[in-house]
This record gives C-alpha cells, structure tokens and sequence, in this order.
C-alpha cells in the first residue's frame, strides 16, 4: 500500500481523537482548586488560545499565500528557465524548503518574541512566511509545471494570450495541487506550533491560563488540525491522480 | 485534376532556425499557396514540426528558439515586432498529433475558439458551433450531447472535434501537426476526406510522416531530410518523378 494513501492519516486521526478524549476524561476527574471543572478550564484556554491566534493567522496566512503564488508563478511563467535569477531563487527557496520546520518555529522565538516579550503582526508575519512560503512556492511551482504542455500549446494555437492561458487554463488544471500544497504548507505551521509548545513549554501571551492541560489539549487540537488537513491535502491528490487518468485536459 | 491556386498565402525564404545551439533547419525557401494542401513529409526528427511552428509562431514559447531569414503572411513580416503572436495564432491555427479536447463541454469547447476571436452573442454562438461541426462532420454524431463532456468520444471525434475548435477561431490557415498519428485505420479516412473539403476554403498545411497519406491528401509536397528541403514541388511529381536521390530512396521506402 501507498505510504501517502490517506488511510494511514484516518487510522492516525482516529487514534489522536482517541487521546484528546481521554485527556479529556483524564482532566474531568481532577477537582480545580476553585472548585471547577479542570476539563472545562482546559477546554476554554484551548479555544481561547487558538481563538487569539486564528485573528491573527488567517488574515496573515491568506497574504502569505497569494504571496508564495504570485512569486511561484512569476519563476514558472514569466522568468526563463535558464536565466541566473530564476536559478539563484530557486536554490534559495529549495533550502529554506528543506529546513525542518522546527528551526524556524524555534528561531523565531528566541530571535524574534523572547526578545521582544509580545508577538506583533510583523513578527508573526516573518515566522509565518518563513514556514508557509519556501513549501508553497515548490508545490506550486511543481503544479504549474504538472500542466501538460499539449494544454498551453492548444490555448495558444487558438490565439489567446499569456494572461489567459495562465487564469483559464494553467491554475485550474493545476488548482487540486496548489490547494493540496497549501493545505499541507498549513498544517506543516500547526504541527510546528504544537511542536514548539510542547519543546519550549511556551506561554502564549494571549492566554491567562496556567494550566498545564490548557497547554496539553491544545498541542493535541493543533495536531489534530493539521492531521485534519493532511488528510484533506491527500484526498486532494488522489482527486488529482484520478483526474490525470482520464485523459481528458 | 484540380486547378492549382497561384496566389501566395505564406512565403518563406532562407529560413534558419536553431534551438540553442543545434541547428533545427537550414536554408529553407518555399511558398504556401492559397487553398491547397501543402504537405511536409520527412523521416523523425528532419524539423517537420519545426518548421510548422514557426509559421503560427508557436515556436515563440520556446525560450531557446532563434531564427533568421523571412516569413511573409499576405505579404507582411509574421515577425514583424508589432504583430503580437497571439493575433498571428488567430489567423494561423493548428491541429495537434492528440487530441486536446478541455475540460470543458463539447459545445463549449468548440465556442472557446469562437470566443477567442470576440463572439460573445449566444444565438450566433450557436451557429458557428453547428457550422464548425458539420464541416469537422461530427454534427450528427454530437448533437445530442452538446453539453456532455469530450471523454465520451472516441480519440478520432475527439480529434474532429479539434479540428471544429480550430475552425471556429476563422483561421485563414490551419496547420496539422501529425493529425491521424493516434487515429485508428477506420478513423483515418474520415479525417482524409475532412482534409479534401477544408481545402476549398482554407489554406492547409499537413505534416505527416506516411508517405502514402501525403500522397492522398496534398496538391504540394515538400521532403524535409536533416532540417533541409531536399525537394519542393507538386505531389504527384514528387511521388512519380522525384529530382533528387534521397527524396526517390524515402518516397520508394529505400529511407527512413
């Protein structure tokens, strides 16, 4: 069987679903000193985390995105492919793609947010483009270059122009790609920030919370949002393996 | 036989193309006259396709090509730097050796030419795709699955069903690259005789390497060996009485 099948992914969601209710549980029979719920206290730091940072994320991720998109299909369209520049940045992105995740995370704390003591939009934007960028950029590169050539040939040959051969033809063919690795770009951050929460303990400055279990089920819930995600992107593959069988471009 | 067009649609001269370093064709001068069939024939890699890209200025994606020498279309410089590729791709269309149908409908597929060259009225639009199938002579066969997808058809309707696409752009020439190469023997001589009635009304060019298809279908045949034009003439005094040696050895079968 296929390493990438997404069967391994459902079988690791599953068991990752199976962990956050027995936390959960495991939470429920420990009384709080003020006499609440703990599980309930962990529960409301979790989202309330993961809400204080959703505001900021998303606004910032979509940017980085468009970005990583722009300059992917800027390299595959508009720079030869032997040119010096198209070379160097390519080199350039191929190894910033190629550093474990966790380094950037790991960077960007103790450069950017321990110093600093808050984490600003810029800071954010910084960490995030580091870890979304490189991977986008290659996957979508990788997806431009996936259109068949014979496509763009026919489009040309009936007169249309670069602009339309790229937004009628290039990025819907290569679209279940692109989504697939910008799905994967974002849970490769998820999986990073659990990462980090879990190796450096870090508090986050939005939550108020002391709790270690806030901490423990929000590791769980952002290992559960990029399993969720990896799950999405392999189902996207698959959709786009079965679109190439049939033949039809 | 039929009266032979003297008037010049394309007229090619001292023609050289290189990509990169290599040199893809050589010296070549010839001209395409008007509603004919004008075919190359040539062994593999003797720059047939080539040399039908530079004339639709399909060539211009690859970013090593080069030229020199003279293509005239009507008269005017094809690669004049005021002529946009796209508007000479409008005039000059092609057929490629597999069928490319989009992802789209087979009404659609046929009016995405259409609307290439500005059609946006849809009653109009109608017309052209009925017009351009019928001449493709896939009307009858399609016209109940207008808005069905093109995976229902065999290769050689999906290959009739680009040549419709083409012809709705209003091409005043149509290229085709290899058209039967992925055709089955009962599709070929359908798409023969869609090749004999175009020719009343559009210039065509035709790459094959069958000998004997070109034989059928051309008015004027051209040898291409190595990226030169060993001989350039009408079909049948190509095919009967060759001038030169090697272009007898590849008609007779003693060559490639």
């Amino acid at each position: 069987m296929n390493r990438s099948d997404p069967i391994f992914h459902i079988i690791a969601l599953i068991i990752l679903v199976l962990v956050f209710f027995l936390i959960w549980n495991f939470t429920n029979l420990i009384p709080d000193a003020k006499g609440g719920n703990t599980a309930d206290r962990a529960v409301q730091d979790t989202l309330s985390i993961i809400y204080g940072h959703l505001y900021k994320m998303i606004p910032i991720c979509c940017v980085v995105i468009l970005l990583s998109l722009a300059v992917a299909f800027f390299l595959e369209e508009w720079l030869p492919h032997k040119s010096l520049q198209y070379r160097i940045i390519e080199r350039i992105i191929a190894i910033l793609a190629s550093i474990p995740s966790l380094i950037y995370g790991l960077l960007g704390i103790y450069l950017l947010v321990v110093p600093a003591d808050k984490v600003s939009y810029y800071q954010l934007t910084i960490i995030v483009s580091l870890l979304v960028m490189p991977y986008t950029i290659q996957s979508t590169q990788k997806a431009i270059q996936g259109v068949d050539i014979s496509v763009r040939e026919a489009v040309y040959a009936l007169g249309a122009n670069r602009w339309k051969v790229i937004t009628g033809h290039v990025f819907p063919h290569a679209f279940p790609m692109i989504s697939g690795g910008i799905l994967t770009a974002i849970s490769r951050v998820l999986a990073t920030a659990a990462l980090i929460i879990v190796v450096c303990d870090w508090k986050i400055p939005e939550s108020n919370s002391t709790s270690s279990f806030g901490f423990s089920s929000s590791v769980v819930v952002l290992l559960l949002s990029a399993l969720s995600l990896s799950v999405l992107s392999s189902l996207v593959a698959k959709n786009v393996n079965h679109i190439n069988l049939n033949g039809i471009v | 036989m039929r009266q032979l067009s003297n008037i010049s649609t394309l007229h090619i001269s001292d023609l050289n193309v290189w990509y990169g370093k290599r040199q893809i064709l050589k010296n070549l001068t010839f001209d395409v006259l008007a509603n004919q069939v004008t075919a190359f024939i040539g062994p593999s890699n003797s720059g047939k396709t080539t040399l039908v890209r530079c004339l639709n200025r399909l060539n211009d994606l690859n970013t090593e090509f080069r030229h020199t020498g003279e293509i005239l279309f009507n008269g005017k410089n094809l690669y004049s730097p005021k002529r946009k590729a796209s508007e000479i791709t409008k005039q000059i269309g092609m057929v490629f050796h597999k069928p490319i149908p989009f992802r789209k409908s087979i009404y659609d597929n046929v009016a995405y030419g259409a609307r290439m060259r500005g059609m946006k009225h849809t009653a109009k639009l109608y017309d052209v795709v009925e017009e351009c199938l019928r001449k493709a002579q896939l009307w009858t066969e399609v016209c109940d699955n207008l808005k069905s997808s093109p995976d229902i058809l065999s290769n050689g309707q999906q290959q009739r069903l680009c040549v419709a696409r083409a012809l709705a752009g209003n091409p005043e020439v149509l290229i085709f690259d290899e058209p039967c190469e992925q055709l089955d023997a009962a599709e070929t001589p359908k798409f023969e005789a869609i090749v004999q009635t175009l020719k009343n009304q559009y210039t065509l060019i035709f790459v094959t390497n069958k000998r004997r298809q070109a034989a059928r279908v051309s008015d004027v045949a051209g040898f291409l060996f190595c990226g030169e034009l060993v001989e350039f003439g009408q079909t049948e005094q190509i095919f009967t009485n060759p001038k030169d040696k090697r272009t007898e050895d590849y008609v007779t079968g003693r060559l490639g």
